[in-house]
């Protein structure tokens, strides 16, 4: 059994809570996701304020010219809350590519070939496993210091073990079908036999699990930029803005924590409540367990 | 002489030791003959079927002597291998229902088979082949946009069978082809394969348990017992004169719908343990004319009439 992801867990239990509504589950998650995607992808057109920019006087609470008020540097939150959903995405997606793209070939070589090199990557990747996920990404990130793409590749490093061991283990049993047999007996090379027989048969297994992946890292983006190791400072970024707006909370600006907590919660849920539906949908045992 | 063996030996390789599943094996087939190979579970005919083609786990380890069309097939490199599976043996699997990709459709199956072994093949090309050679198992062409899950079991082994003849080999392995169909679907299949045997002149290997349907198609047939074969005879006289007590044994032990003898009858004990089988005879544990030298010493094959046999009793016969 592979270690849970947070998000995953998140939405069995909305799942749970509305009792056989997948498909309202998925069409709700759709909606966010496809919200904040035309957030991240039309910040510019959509920001109010230029979100780097000085615009109006330190910690504005919210008012008619700035929604979600202003941040200790006179900054417009609502803009920098826009222009966040870009960084987390990008981030998010180059992580969940990586991981992917690292871990599903690894977990197809290593399920086929079998022996010691099999043993040796599952050592490797249970080792990486074993690690609690933020932490590794801290140690990894603090490594290879700030960047889109070195947060990218921190986050990726947690994430590959899950692609691999799904894959790996999904191939270690779909190569002794028959029709992989078959495929030998009528003269298939292996290289073939692994692409064309194998691969199209795990690949539904890592669907649900690059959804929920997506989701996680958003989550240990934000973690690692509320650390202050994620992307240089002036760039919006939820995670930053969250750490840089709890130091104003006893000044009574709350705004400043609010609304990019707002932002993380919600495209978390989002992802959640898509993937866990999806899953439902895709993998019909799971309605039957209820 | 299409394929011959002598004195093959597969094993496999486990932590406790050689697995002796088929030992000592010789077989003949020449052309447009189907040989029968009959014997209960876990005797070594599967291994002997996948053994020509080399589809073992690469730890196994073969020896003696493998030829098709006269050229040796073991130590053969993987890649002339993989260009004498499908194109000079095919094979039919046991189990139609797994035996085909679920993801593909089944033209796309056809197209790809073909192309591996002719690279130059148009898509069209294997389209009219394709259309062919389902029609020729009894499907209506139009079928092959269709994935394999939406076929029956018996239509599933039709597909299988097409999909063995359109790179038209000369000698084709069918390791129980029908265990898995119902008793209908099964005589349909046989009598399918049949025809398209003669049809295509190919020759062919008949894997099975089932004397009644090996009886029926076979021009001979071997019986194996614990990786030997024990006796080898034409259909005809293997089955109204069985010569080896196994065979006999065998033979009496199908069901028959007599009123008046509704006992089951079979063998009693079970098939020895492969990794250390008898000294002697494999079978003399279990024989009801068991001998002293039977023990000890391995039988010759002797010939009886015209039946190979491998067995004591015989012995003296020719002395």
């Amino acid at each position: 059994m592979r270690k849970k992801f947070i998000s995953e867990r998140l939405g069995e239990l909305i799942s749970d809570l509305f009792g056989t509504g997948t498909g309202w589950l998925t069409f709700i998650g759709a909606m966010i996701l496809i919200f904040y995607i035309i957030l991240a992808i039309f910040s510019p057109q959509i920001a109010p304020y230029d979100p780097t920019e000085r615009v109006g006087r330190s910690l504005t609470a919210p008012n008619e010219e700035f929604i979600f008020g202003t941040d200790n540097l006179g900054r417009d939150v609502l803009s920098r809350v826009i222009y966040g959903a870009r960084i987390a995405l990008l981030i998010a997606f180059i992580a969940v590519a990586i991981a992917a793209g690292v871990g599903v070939p690894l977990g197809l070589i290593s399920g086929f070939v079998g022996g010691p090199l099999d043993r040796i990557l599952t050592l490797v990747m249970d080792a990486i496993y074993s690690f609690p996920g933020l932490i590794l990404a801290i140690a990894i990130a603090a490594v290879l210091g700030p960047g889109v793409i070195n947060i990218a590749v921190s986050i990726a490093v947690v994430y590959t073990p899950t692609y691999f061991r799904v894959i790996r283990n999904q191939v270690a049993s779909v190569k002794n079908e028959l029709y992989v047999e078959a495929a030998k007996a009528l003269g298939a090379k292996n290289s073939e036999i692994l692409m064309k027989y194998i691969f199209p048969n795990v690949l539904p297994s890592i669907v649900v699990v690059l959804s929920m992946n997506l989701a996680d890292a958003i989550m240990i983006e934000a973690g690692l930029s509320f650390l202050g190791l994620g992307i240089a400072p002036p760039t919006p970024d939820w995670g930053f803005d969250l750490s840089n707006g709890q130091r104003f909370v006893l000044s009574k600006a709350w705004w400043g924590l609010l609304f990019p907590g707002i932002a993380i919660i919600t495209v978390v849920l989002g992802f959640s409540m898509f993937s866990e539906g999806l899953n439902e949908l895709i993998n019909p045992t799971i309605r039957e367990r209820r | 002489m299409i394929f011959e063996a002598k004195d093959l030996k597969i094993y496999y390789k486990t932590k406790r030791g050689f697995v002796k599943a088929v030992d000592n094996i010789n077989l003949t087939v020449e052309k447009g003959q189907t040989v029968g190979l009959v014997g209960e579970s876990g005797c070594g005919k599967s291994t002997f079927g996948q053994g020509i083609l080399r589809i073992l786990p690469p730890s196994t380890f073969y020896g003696g002597s493998m030829k098709i069309e006269n050229q040796e097939i073991l130590g053969l490199p993987e890649n002339s291998m993989r260009k004498i599976r499908g194109k000079k043996i095919g094979m039919i699997f046991q189990d139609p229902m797994t035996s085909l990709n679920p993801v593909m459709k089944i033209e796309k199956l056809f197209f790809e088979t073909l192309k591996t072994h002719e690279p130059e093949i148009t898509e069209e090309e294997a389209r009219d082949r394709t259309a062919k050679v389902l029609e020729k198992v009894g499907i209506e062409p139009e079928r092959m946009r269709e994935y394999s899950f939406q076929f029956s079991g018996g239509m599933r082994q039709r597909v299988m069978i097409a999909l063995t003849l359109v790179l038209n080999p000369i000698l084709v392995i069918a390791d129980e082809p029908t265990t898995s169909l119902d008793v209908i679907v099964q005589a349909q299949i046989m009598s399918l394969l049949n025809e398209l045997r003669k049809e295509y002149d190919m020759s062919m290997i008949l894997i099975t348990h089932d004397l009644g349907v090996v009886a029926e198609m076979a021009d001979k047939i071997c019986v194996m017992y614990a990786g030997h074969i024990v006796e080898e005879a034409l259909s005809e006289d293997l089955y109204y004169n069985p010569k080896h007590p196994y065979t006999k044994l065998l033979i009496k032990s199908i069901p028959n719908t007599n009123i008046n003898d509704l006992d089951l009858k079979y063998i009693p004990g079970s098939p020895p343990d492969l990794l250390k089988p008898p000294i002697g005879c494999r079978f003399a544990p279990r024989c009801p004319y068991k001998k002293e030298i039977c023990e000890t010493n391995e039988p010759p094959v002797v010939k009886v009439d015209n039946t190979n046999v491998k067995c004591w009793l015989y012995s003296g016969v020719e002395q």
